[in-house]
């Protein structure tokens, strides 16, 4: 829905510009060409980004296809894939870890991957979800949820 | 795809359009004008329209198919790749290219025809001990329910082996190649009935149908031609041979069908040519096949009763030739189940009406399309209305009695599709043009010129009971000049049509550089329900069952060897392949079993092996397997062949292959080339 608006007041915006231009005898029209019309993806930075059941619904299911074979379904370190990876994903429940580590941390690794937090970069990004903060801040409640298990 | 914004952001600038235009010409001065044809940077309409010399209509056009990043098609169009042998899917208004599809031809980017899956596929619709390695691919059908695309299977047909493959459209991957013994050519397929029962494949050159050479003078006698009914069976997603069974026909060629739909549901139409019976000149001076077979005003339409077929195949009346079940020709007049319509001249295209009730024949060497009556064809049919018979004793029902009428068409009438509006379209090849005429008045309405030799056309759902319209494909062969040059072998062109409105719109070419593309055809893009992955991790792409060799993790990765066979169950992870060395000995059978692990949807690899021709596609969750003997020894590299993630590069391993004779001239093992140990790197970089 947001996109269609978008494009909707871009096209309009057009419209009424090249309309300008005939009015205002034939002022060069991409002046006023309104190309901020299209909202932008991105919340505000300093604003904590507010969570769904849908967001966190979406993120076990990502957790679950995406992240799993390297971390294991309960966070441990131990899916199918991570045998023989090195370094190893560490285990999500180490109490100490869950404590040293930022929140913004943790979302920037999902996101842009190992590489861009001085880790390894065998901990792969995921920029689609840089259009879906909520998603990728319930990815992280989800990785905290696991220092709570046992 | 139903996008609000598309109607009005459209009116809008086309709105923007027109005004721009009012403008151009009293803005001439002082303007900045674009630099170069491309046009682009920063420029009003008007100026980009000036400087790349576009029309209104060509902006209106463009607004049309422009697709901006990440909006998807509303249809997906499935195109025969021709001799390219492989089927592609299009995007439908942007004709953007979404996939090929290995079917006849071995396709590397999806490692088809490179594991022992793909390669027994191949080798499985192939003559004995020879695996075809492409086809000449004709006619795409989409699997249809209630006579409308239900967007689970796609068929296709290979003329040249007469052959016909299955693809799922769940993982858009080909299944099944069967080849029907007794035809040895099909131009006539695929073609489904409404709830895709059968697969209908017409024949096109006869021959002995039990295999044997007879003299060509012989042809009346021991050719004959043949149409396939293949069982569909719909749950296992395979064609059922067993329950397949054909119809022997006369030494015709046999051409395409389309299968009768509601009032006509349970018949087949097909189309025949060359009725006259030359197989050219004999080496013995008699007419070329061109000029022999088209000496007659008349071929035959074929009506079959397939639905009654389907009971005498079953019965002790067919006959079992070369493994298939044949109703004899004299069984299947005995029985009613053949008949014929004279149609004119050399036709080929037979098009079912969307009610069912009419069948569009274009005549290529005569100058209309005839539209014949199904009530009245049945009626002559019920009440033995007879006007002769041919040679071989199958009832000819009277021409003039069974249609409805004739349009005049213009030159080379080939083949016709349907809209939602109640108009026709049909090609003509000579006259390079399309015409839309009305099915109610039977008037060519209007003629849209293409460039250039169409063959085909595709309308959106256009062969269905309820077709899209919308949009249509105007499938061109040999682009002379729509393109820049690229030597002597020409691009195909589709041209994509707007039929929407009062008049037909070009809007579009679109090169091809494959194969003649003959046919496509266009589904609402969301009846087409794909997988993201291969789920469970393990599961094999032919069966779509877990893979009894798959290792389904790292852990699970090892080597085993029994004897001279090396079993390596190997796994891939971004960025890891486990086992990352493998040795073996000269002459030994490697088995891979190979395993993504992965479950995110883009975490799609590769596994290559040098000098091999080991190349594999491994989508998340597929396991594959590739056998071969290690028959050169070295140091041979594997790697993944997709860019995974940053340490793509690094995702590799290596195979040594030692000399099975330790002690030949400068080989590794028994003779370093070198001194190693001298070579070799202190662990800390300088020299101890
Ligand atoms: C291909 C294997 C792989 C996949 C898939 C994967 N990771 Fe990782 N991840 C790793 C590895 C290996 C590390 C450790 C990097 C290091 O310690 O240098 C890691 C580290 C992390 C860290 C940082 C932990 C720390 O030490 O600060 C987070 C957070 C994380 N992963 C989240 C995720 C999420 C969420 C997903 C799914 C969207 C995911 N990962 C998918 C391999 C993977």
């Amino acid at each position: 829905m947001k996109r269609s608006f978008g494009r909707f007041a871009l096209a309009t915006a057009v419209a009424v510009a090249v309309a300008a231009g005939l009015v205002a005898g034939c002022a060069p029209a991409e002046d006023e060409i309104d190309l901020e019309a299209a909202p932008k993806a991105s919340a505000a930075a300093d604003q904590p980004t507010a969570v769904t059941d849908a967001d966190r619904q979406e993120a076990d299911k990502l957790f679950g296809s995406r992240c799993a074979t390297c971390h294991g379904e309960t966070g441990k370190g131990d899916g199918p894939g991570a045998a023989t990876l090195f370094p190893k994903p560490r285990d999500y429940r180490d109490a100490e870890w869950q404590k040293t580590v930022s929140d913004e941390s943790i979302e920037k690794t999902i996101v842009y991957g190992g590489a861009a937090v001085g880790k390894s970069p065998a901990m792969v990004p995921n920029p689609d979800l840089a259009a879906k903060p909520a998603v990728v801040a319930a990815l992280r409640e989800k990785i905290r949820s696991f220092a709570k298990q046992p | 795809m139903n996008m609000p914004w598309n109607g009005r952001s459209r009116a809008a600038l086309a709105l923007a359009t027109g005004l721009a235009l009012a403008v151009a010409p009293g803005c001439g001065d002082g303007k900045t004008r674009v630099a170069g044809k491309g046009g682009g940077g920063s420029a009003s309409i008007a100026e980009l329209m000036k400087a790349r010399d576009l029309s209104e209509a060509d902006v209106v056009a463009a607004l049309k198919t422009y697709t901006p990043t990440g909006v998807k098609d509303e249809f997906l169009m499935f195109a025969s790749g021709g001799h390219g042998g492989n089927a592609l899917v299009i995007g439908v208004p942007s004709m953007r290219i979404l996939k090929y599809i290995g079917v006849f031809t071995p396709e590397p980017w999806q490692g088809y025809g490179f594991d022992d899956e793909t390669k027994a596929l191949l080798a499985s619709g192939s003559p004995e001990g020879k695996t075809l390695t492409w086809g000449d691919m004709h006619h795409p059908a989409l699997s249809e329910t209630d006579g409308v695309y239900d967007g689970q299977v796609l068929f296709v047909n290979d003329k040249a082996n007469a052959r016909v493959a299955v693809v799922d459209l769940q993982d858009f991957t080909t299944q099944q190649i069967v080849h029907s013994a007794i035809l040895r050519s099909d131009h006539g397929g695929a073609f489904v009935t409404p709830n895709t029962e059968y697969v209908i494949e017409g024949g096109q050159f006869p021959a002995p149908l039990d295999g044997s050479v007879a003299d060509i003078e012989k042809y009346d006698d021991f050719y004959r031609g043949a149409v396939m009914f293949w069982k569909f069976d719909r749950a296992k997603k395979r064609i059922d041979p067993a329950a397949s069974f054909a119809i022997e026909m006369p030494p015709y060629f046999q051409d395409l069908a389309d299968a009768g739909k509601l009032a006509s549901d349970g018949w087949c139409f097909l189309n025949s040519f060359n009725t006259e019976r030359s197989y050219g000149t004999g080496g013995a001076g008699l007419p070329p096949m061109e000029s022999g077979a088209s000496r007659n005003d008349m071929d035959y339409l074929h009506v079959i009763n397939w639905r009654q077929a389907e009971q005498v195949a079953a019965s002790d009346k067919a006959q079992v030739i070369q493994g298939v079940r044949v109703i004899p020709l004299g069984v299947a007049v005995e029985e009613g189940l053949l008949h014929f319509v004279p149609e004119p001249k050399s036709p080929h295209g037979v098009d079912v009406t969307p009610n069912g009730e009419e069948i569009c024949i274009a005549g290529k060497l005569s100058t209309q399309a005839t539209v014949f009556s199904f009530a009245r064809i049945k009626e002559h049919i019920d009440q033995k209305k007879y006007a002769g018979k041919d040679p071989y004793g199958v009832p000819i029902l009277p021409f003039k009695d069974v249609i409805r009428g004739q349009v005049e068409m213009g030159l080379g009438p080939l083949h016709t599709q349907f809209d939602d509006k109640g108009f026709a379209y049909t090609t003509l090849f000579i006259e390079s043009k399309i015409a839309r005429w009305s099915l109610k008045d039977l008037k060519v309405i209007e003629k849209i010129p293409v460039h250039y030799n169409v063959g085909h056309l595709s309308v959106a759902g256009g062969d269905t009971a309820k077709p899209d319209g919308r949009f249509l494909i105007s499938m061109n062969k040999w682009a002379i000049d729509r393109f820049a040059d690229v030597g002597p072998l020409l691009p195909q062109n589709f041209q994509l049509i707007d039929i929407a409105g009062d008049s037909m719109q070009l809007l579009y070419d679109m090169p091809l550089p494959l194969g003649e593309p003959h046919y496509a055809q266009m589904i609402k893009t969301e009846l087409i329900k794909p997988w993201e992955a291969y789920t469970p991790v393990g599961m094999n792409q032919l069966t779509h069952q877990p893979d009894p060799h798959a290792p389904k993790s790292a852990q699970e990765a090892r080597i085993e060897r029994n004897g001279d066979v090396v079993d390596v169950y190997m796994t891939l992870v971004r960025s890891t392949i486990t086992p990352d060395t493998i040795k073996v000995k000269e002459g030994d059978t490697l088995k891979f079993h190979v395993t993504n692990v992965e479950q995110t949807r883009d975490a799609t690899h590769g596994f290559c092996i040098a000098d091999y021709n080991v190349n594999l596609s491994m989508e998340p969750g597929k396991a594959a397997n590739v056998t071969f003997v290690a028959d050169r020894p070295g140091v041979f590299p594997f790697y993944c062949t997709e860019f995974c993630s940053a340490l793509h590069m690094e995702m590799g391993g290596f195979l040594l292959v030692e000399p099975k004779n330790e002690n030949a001239a400068g080989t590794a093992a028994a003779d370093p080339p070198r001194n190693r140990a001298d070579a070799k790197p202190s662990a800390d970089g300088e020299g101890g």
